[in-house]
Formats: structure tokens, C-alpha cells, sequence
């Protein structure tokens, strides 16, 4: 993340066995069909261990709501890369 | 975005005002930053005085539309003592915003050297006075980085030297290769002990429409990637322009006595992009990629295939080859510091390319 050495984008692996979900202890993020997690807000408490549980650190945080960013996989920013680095793959 | 911080170096206090009143009425950027220093700035104050004012400010736009990057300072420029703008690109538009501040107005003087971080609406004063003095701002640049938390989306303002020891168009340096370049903002900071400013956020912008935020948002990136008006820019740079303004006599050489230089092929946009570029980046938010660094491969004298490589932004200098540039140390303080002031960077470079061969492998610093 320094400008000396280039940039990197960190995207969610969309693992099976998520380590994410494995943190959880409220059982707030549920596996997802094809591999990432789901996030249930209610039943979130907002203890952070999906964020450190993940190794490329993909798990985001919204200081705001005091909640994980999970990635859905929904594909919005695949067109807004201009050099197509970032795939939309099934 | 109403929220104004106010930072006090003297006393090492800051608070937070709401200032909605200059907000609904001069929207942000330059339009609030120019009320506020007409708020606090003292008439016939010394630019590099303690009464001088220094104003971030940030606009509606910043942090949500792609190309609306840069951030502006206002202040009482030391080098025409009159009134001093300068805008810069990098993060720190984003970051601000991120901070839920549209301006941070900073005033005092610090009685040693120190540098801020704005952490959210925190704001602490650290010492910099293990940093003041080094060489390279990229150097402290790296320093800050590890000795500071938010990485990625925080942005860090330094000085060099040059604005240490108040030379009047010194630069604030923002992310290694952005500038606060016109007028002289890093004399300003020197004066007031100041080596750098942190600032990292982390709050939400929140969008009422957001149908129509996207419906803006795709117009203006496909203006910004795939129109001619910004091609020239991501292609080859500003220094697209070399061989036209030569073609037309247009080329400020040798501090503007001429307009044509004999050399323009070689330190042309084309040239470096064949040669020398090594990548290009983009300050946050905007897909244009502007901004091209060129690699030197300068070789030991004592081994054989060992290179030292530097990173250079590459500028419209229309004077002499990349590699001479580096030749002295000298040359590369200058580039590190001044390299948008091509003018005065100029008038240096005259009183040494006769001495250069000299200057070569010396040490001596100007």
C-alpha cells in the first residue's frame, strides 16, 4: 500500500470453509453456496474476530455501525477497473 | 461536512467548531477555506511568522465522484506575501473528508518541532524532532507510515528540508509524489515547526439518491477513461506537451530567456514513455493515472552490472536529460523538493550544469 512499490487490491477470496465464519461466535455469518459468508447483522455483536480471523484481511470494517463489510460477490466494481484486473469469474 | 477542526500549535490545543453558517453558504473547498482565513488571519502578519494561517479544505464532491481528488490549502504565501493557494492531489482529499471535517484550520507556532495526526475527530500532537532534518521526504514518508495506524486510506503531508529552513517556494509533500507546489505552503509549515500532518478516517459519506449518485458517477468515469479530454493525460502526462510548445516556440527555457530548446526530443513525453516509464498511478478516486515515475538505473563505478534505482517523477523539465538530473546530489534535492516550480528549479540547475562534472560524485548539498 505504498506508492513507492505499487498498489494492491485486497478482494475476498470467497473461501469454502471461511475462517471468517469459523470466528464468529454468534453464528452471524452463515457459509454461502460456492464459498464467502453471509452477514446477519442482527445477530452480530460487533466483537471484530471475522476481521482479524481473515489472513488477507478482506474483511472490512464499518466504524460507523460498528459492523463487518462482507464482500457479496455481487460483481459492481468489475466494470469500474480499467485494466480488468478484476475478473467476474463463477 | 460542517465540521470545522482548529488546531493551535502554540498552545498544542485543537477543538471542533460547527460551522454550518459558512458551509450552506460557500459550499467547501476554496470558498469556506477563504472565509476562514479571513476569520483568523491578522492583517500585515509575517508569512513565516507565528500569526500566519494555514486552511485544509475539502468540497461536496470529494471522496464520492471519480476525478474530484484534490484537496486545497490557503495561506499567506511567503513568497509573494500575499494571498496563497495551492491545491494537491494524492489521498488527502479522501482522507479528510473520511474524517467528517470539510476544513482544518491550523494557527501557532510549536516551540519544538512536531507533527499532527488527525485520527477521526482525535487529533494528537506528536514530536518530530527524531524526523526533522532528514534527507528524503520519501524517507519520512516511510517512517510515518510505520509509526502511524490506518494504512491505505490515510494520507501523510511532510516537508523537506527546504521548508525547514524556510527557502520561500519550498513544497509540502503529500504520498511521495504529490505537491502542494505553488507558493511556498512548506516555508510555512517550517516556520511553525511543523514536519508533517497524518490524517486518517474512517467515517461514511452518505448518498440521499443513491440511484442518481450512480447515475452521475458512470458519467463522469466514462468522461475520465475513455474520452479524449483526459487521454493526453494518462497516456504520456503533461509532458505531452514538450514537442508542440517547442514546434510553436513556446518552450520556457533556460528561466523563459528562450522558447525553444534544442533538446526537446530527447526529454519529450514520448521519449520517457519509451525508455524510461516505470508505472503510473492515480491519486485516490480518480481512474486518470496521471502521474508517471520513471525509473533511473544509475550504475556503481567500482562494480560491474550493480545498479542503484531510483524512482523519479518524471516533469516537464525543459533543460536536460533524466540521468543528468540525478548527476548531483544537488539536482535530486532539487527534484525532490521543487520539482514544480520548473521556473526556479531552472535558475539552480543554471548555476550548476557548468559545474556538474565536478559535482558528479561529490557529496556537497546545496
Amino acid at each position: 500500500m505504498e506508492f513507492e512499490r505499487g498498489f494492491i487490491i485486497v478482494v475476498c477470496r470467497g473461501c469454502t470453509d471461511p475462517a471468517c465464519r469459523r470466528a464468529c461466535p454468534t453464528g452471524a455469518l452463515t457459509d454461502r453456496k460456492g464459498g464467502g459468508v453471509f452477514l446477519n447483522s442482527s445477530k452480530c455483536t460487533g466483537c471484530g474476530y471475522c476481521v482479524s480471523a481473515c489472513t488477507i484481511r478482506a474483511v472490512m470494517w464499518d466504524d460507523d455501525s460498528n459492523k463487518p463489510i462482507i464482500c457479496t460477490h455481487c460483481g459492481y466494481c468489475v466494470p469500474y477497473c480499467p485494466y480488468k484486473i478484476l475478473p467476474m469469474e463463477e | 461536512m460542517r465540521d470545522v477542526l482548529y488546531i493551535d500549535l502554540t498552545k498544542k490545543i485543537s477543538y471542533i467548531r460547527d460551522r454550518g453558517d459558512l458551509f450552506e453558504k460557500w459550499m467547501g473547498g476554496t470558498g469556506v477555506a477563504v472565509q476562514l482565513i479571513e476569520e483568523e488571519l491578522k492583517e500585515g502578519c509575517d508569512p513565516l511568522g507565528p500569526d500566519n494561517v494555514i486552511v485544509f479544505a475539502v468540497g461536496p464532491l470529494n471522496g464520492l465522484y471519480p476525478m474530484a481528488s484534490k484537496v486545497v490549502a490557503v495561506f499567506k504565501s511567503p513568497l509573494t506575501g500575499n494571498y496563497g493557494e495551492s491545491h494537491c492531489g494524492g489521498r488527502t482529499a479522501a482522507a479528510l473528508k473520511q474524517t467528517g471535517f470539510g476544513a482544518v484550520v491550523i494557527k501557532g507556532k510549536s516551540d519544538i518541532p512536531v507533527y499532527i495526526s488527525i485520527n477521526g475527530k482525535k487529533c494528537y500532537f506528536r514530536d518530530a524532532s527524531v524526523i526533522w532534518g532528514i534527507r528524503s521526504t520519501a524517507t519520512v514518508g516511510r517512517i510515518l507510515r510505520e509509526a502511524e495506524h490506518g494504512a491505505g486510506l490515510r494520507s501523510i503531508l511532510r516537508i523537506g528540508r527546504a521548508g525547514e529552513k524556510l527557502v520561500r517556494f519550498a513544497c509540502v509533500v503529500s504520498e511521495t509524489y504529490r505537491h502542494f507546489g505553488r507558493l511556498g505552503l512548506g516555508a510555512v509549515f517550517g516556520s511553525k515547526n511543523l514536519k508533517a500532518i497524518v490524517i486518517s478516517g474512517r467515517g461514511r459519506i452518505l448518498v440521499e439518491d443513491k440511484r442518481r449518485f450512480r447515475e452521475i458517477y458512470d458519467e463522469i468515469y466514462k468522461k475520465a477513461v475513455f474520452s479524449e479530454a483526459t487521454k493526453k493525460y494518462h497516456e504520456l502526462g503533461t509532458s505531452a506537451n514538450v514537442r508542440p510548445l517547442n514546434f510553436i516556440n513556446a518552450l520556457p527555457t533556460m528561466n523563459l530567456k528562450d522558447g525553444k530548446f534544442d533538446g526537446a526530443e530527447d526529454i519529450s513525453g514520448e521519449t520517457i514513455a519509451l525508455s524510461r516509464l516505470a508505472r503510473r498511478i492515480s491519486c485516490s478516486l480518480c481512474p486518470v493515472a496521471c502521474i508517471h515515475i520513471a525509473a533511473i538505473r544509475e550504475p556503481y563505478p567500482e562494480e560491474p552490472y550493480f545498479y542503484k534505482t531510483t524512482f523519479v517523477h518524471t516533469i516537464m523539465n525543459p533543460f536536460m536529460h533524466l540521468e543528468v538530473c540525478l548527476e548531483s546530489e544537488t539536482s535530486m534535492d532539487c527534484l525532490a523538493f521543487f520539482m514544480r516550480l520548473i521556473t526556479l528549479v531552472l535558475i539552480l540547475f543554471q548555476r550548476v550544469y557548468p559545474l556538474r562534472g565536478q559535482l558528479r560524485h561529490s557529496k556537497k548539498e546545496f
